[in-house]
């Protein structure tokens, strides 16, 4: 490890102190310091406050002591201290309050594998520490209202969420749309990355090139598509969720609006990774967050998406059809 | 801590069949056994129990740590869980990397392992997925043989391995810890209630003569047709085809051109000869009555 980043990297004592920050970014309203590399976050632009959140670069101990969930990647302390571990990407340790991410590198401290994993489980178990509710959904602005599509991986939530942008729809986040829901006007977006990760083939149907674009891994076809001119940088009302689904036996694009409790356990199951609300011991703030979500004005749908041939168009035209009813 | 109850077999060899009536038995007052489907024994290879296991998404790894990553969620799964987990399962059962088994016999409760004679494999598989029947005999013949979510589908199941069809058989019948419970499709077919009674026992799902019969009658072929007439059943199969198609043991007699069919028994005649698919009609083949079967 050659990298600058680790010239001031303390190796043994605790906790673990990495890196002094010095990426100043902007990640769901929090002012960002970063020893590592985040290019995919906008540049910090708000006023000289504090830092909400630094992510340091430095050694992770391979155990947490007391824990109270301690699964091959995933440990939680009953402090509420959380590593998680890629093994050969990185590990990351995030601190009891959440405000400080320790990441120590399994390889170059600027590929992208592992800004990956930050921005999923890692921005996950963030989220919950602070109270918000992250969504397993990718989102964009349509009129004055944030629309997030949820679903299971590999249902098309961030292809569903470029094929909007190319209808002119800003996007706010990219498969974990992180809602807050202290804000007095109801439930609200906090735009997260101007970036989607989309799978090539995706791409080429849409028209989309990938010459010069990032992979989100050395392995995969599967790329990072900056979206910074088209990104909504301001926190906007949830109006709406799709719950993205196979069918059965429909075409793709029909839709169908969830009431009460239906409308509820299907938000549950959209949270993101909602083992970790109960690996985090917050059980109970899931049905008070799902109950909550039901209350957005245009209301919990299923669209089906059931990947057949114009399926993308038929879902897009339902969509923005609800939304403009 | 609890463990897996595996319902494997290569594709088109009974398995939804088995999983329903097994479904029945568990729960005799739903409503109809073809709508247990979608609930009962998901997919071994859905990503989503790597993602509830493990807590990380899945579309961010690469095939090689999915495959790693597979029996870790497994054990996960199996150490989190207080009920028997059951799983239906394509993969043949192989290394998830050197020396690690993709299905950990520590976190293995029982394995149920159904059988069909490829040569009726090889023509069901062709209507499933579309295909010409020397397009089907070559995927049975073929060691890198791996099913994919079909183009046209969200691709929620991780590739599975499958391996050439007696490979498949060898591994499962070869698999580490304790030994699965064969059953044979043509068995299934002839006596229902006695293969899912074994099937059961295995299993450790209480069942009686009478539980036995009312989750048969709730799972005969021409049923499970009607239902999926009237209502559609999406098994994965290509579009227009129907999922349960004859229900019958031998139909490659009159649909399988003889080439081919000299094709399958060139390349898994052992196996076959194994299972009593190349004796005599009534005549009991030998190598089932080894200890290895009846357990």
């Amino acid at each position: 490890m050659d990298s600058p980043v680790f010239a001031s990297m303390t190796i043994g004592g605790a906790p673990p102190r990495g890196t002094i920050p010095t990426d100043d970014r902007f990640l769901c309203g929090w002012r960002v310091a970063s020893a590592l590399p985040l290019p995919d976050l906008l540049p910090w632009t708000g006023g000289d406050g504090p830092a909400d959140l630094r992510i340091e670069v430095g050694p992770v101990p391979e155990r947490l002591t007391d824990t109270v969930f301690d699964q091959p990647l995933l440990q939680v302390a009953a402090d509420g201290t959380c590593r998680f571990q890629v093994p050969g990407v990185a590990a990351y340790l995030i601190d009891a309050d959440a405000r400080r991410v320790v990441v120590e590198p399994a390889m170059a401290p600027d590929a992208p594998d592992i800004r990956v994993f930050l921005y999923g489980t890692v921005l996950g178990l963030l989220c919950y520490r602070r109270g918000l509710v992250p969504l397993h959904a990718s989102c964009v602005r349509i009129g004055g209202g944030a629309v997030a599509m949820a679903g299971a991986s590999g249902m098309g939530k961030s292809t569903l969420a470029a094929a909007l942008l190319r209808r002119g729809c800003p996007v706010l986040s990219d498969d974990v749309t992180v809602i807050d829901l202290a804000s007095p006007d109801g439930p609200r977006v906090l735009p997260a990355f101007p970036r989607l990760k989309l799978w090539g083939d995706a791409m080429a149907r849409m028209g989309f090139a990938v010459d010069g674009l990032e992979r989100s891994r050395p392995e995969l076809e599967k790329f990072h598509l900056p979206v910074e001119t088209r990104f909504s940088r301001q926190s906007v009302p949830l109006r709406a969720v799709f719950h993205l689904t196979v069918g059965p036996g429909h075409e793709g694009g029909t839709t169908r609006r969830l009431h009460g409790p239906e409308a509820a356990a299907g938000i549950g199951r959209d949270l993101y990774r909602n083992g970790m609300m109960v690996r985090l011991g917050q059980s109970k703030r899931l049905l008070s967050a799902a109950v909550a979500l039901t209350g957005i004005p245009d209301g919990i749908w299923t669209i089906t998406h059931p990947h057949d041939a114009g399926c993308l168009d038929r879902s897009v035209a339902a969509i923005l059809e609800r939304m403009a009813a | 801590m609890t463990g897996f109850v595996w319902i494997a077999s290569y594709p088109r060899s009974g398995n939804t069949w088995l999983r329903l009536a097994l479904g029945a038995l568990l729960d005799p007052g739903q409503a109809h056994a073809g709508d247990a489907h979608a609930r009962f024994a998901p997919n071994a290879s859905q990503r989503s129990d790597i993602e509830e296991a493990l807590d990380v998404e899945t579309g961010d790894l690469t095939p090689a740590e999915m495959e790693a990553l597979r029996p870790v969620a497994y054990r996960t799964l199996a150490a989190l869980s207080r009920r028997p987990l059951f799983r239906k399962v394509h993969d043949a059962c192989i290394d998830a990397v050197a020396g690690t088994p993709l299905f950990p016999p520590d976190a293995t409760l029982a394995t149920l392992y159904m059988v069909r004679d490829p040569r009726d494999v090889a023509v069901s598989w062709a209507h499933f997925a579309g295909i010409g029947l020397e397009e089907a005999v070559r995927f049975l013949c073929d060691a890198g043989a791996t099913l994919r979510p079909a183009a046209g589908r969200p691709p929620l199941d991780l590739p599975q391995r499958l391996l050439c069809w007696s490979g498949h058989v060898r591994s499962w019948l070869d698999a580490p810890g304790r030994r699965c419970c064969l059953l044979r499709y043509e068995d299934m077919v002839a006596d229902p209630a006695a293969i899912l009674g074994r099937a059961a026992a295995h299993a450790g799902i209480a069942a009686t003569a009478e539980t036995l019969d009312r989750a048969v009658a709730a799972t005969r072929f021409d049923a499970l047709r009607a239902h999926e007439a009237r209502q559609g059943f999406d098994g994965g199969q290509s579009p227009g085809s129907a999922f349960f198609r004859s229900g019958r043991a031998g139909g490659w007699r009159t649909a399988l051109p003889p080439d081919l069919e000299a094709r399958i028994v060139a390349a898994h005649g052992p196996a076959m000869e194994a299972l009593g698919y190349l004796a005599e009609a009534g005549e009991r083949p030998c190598w089932l009555t080894a200890a290895a079967v009846g357990k």
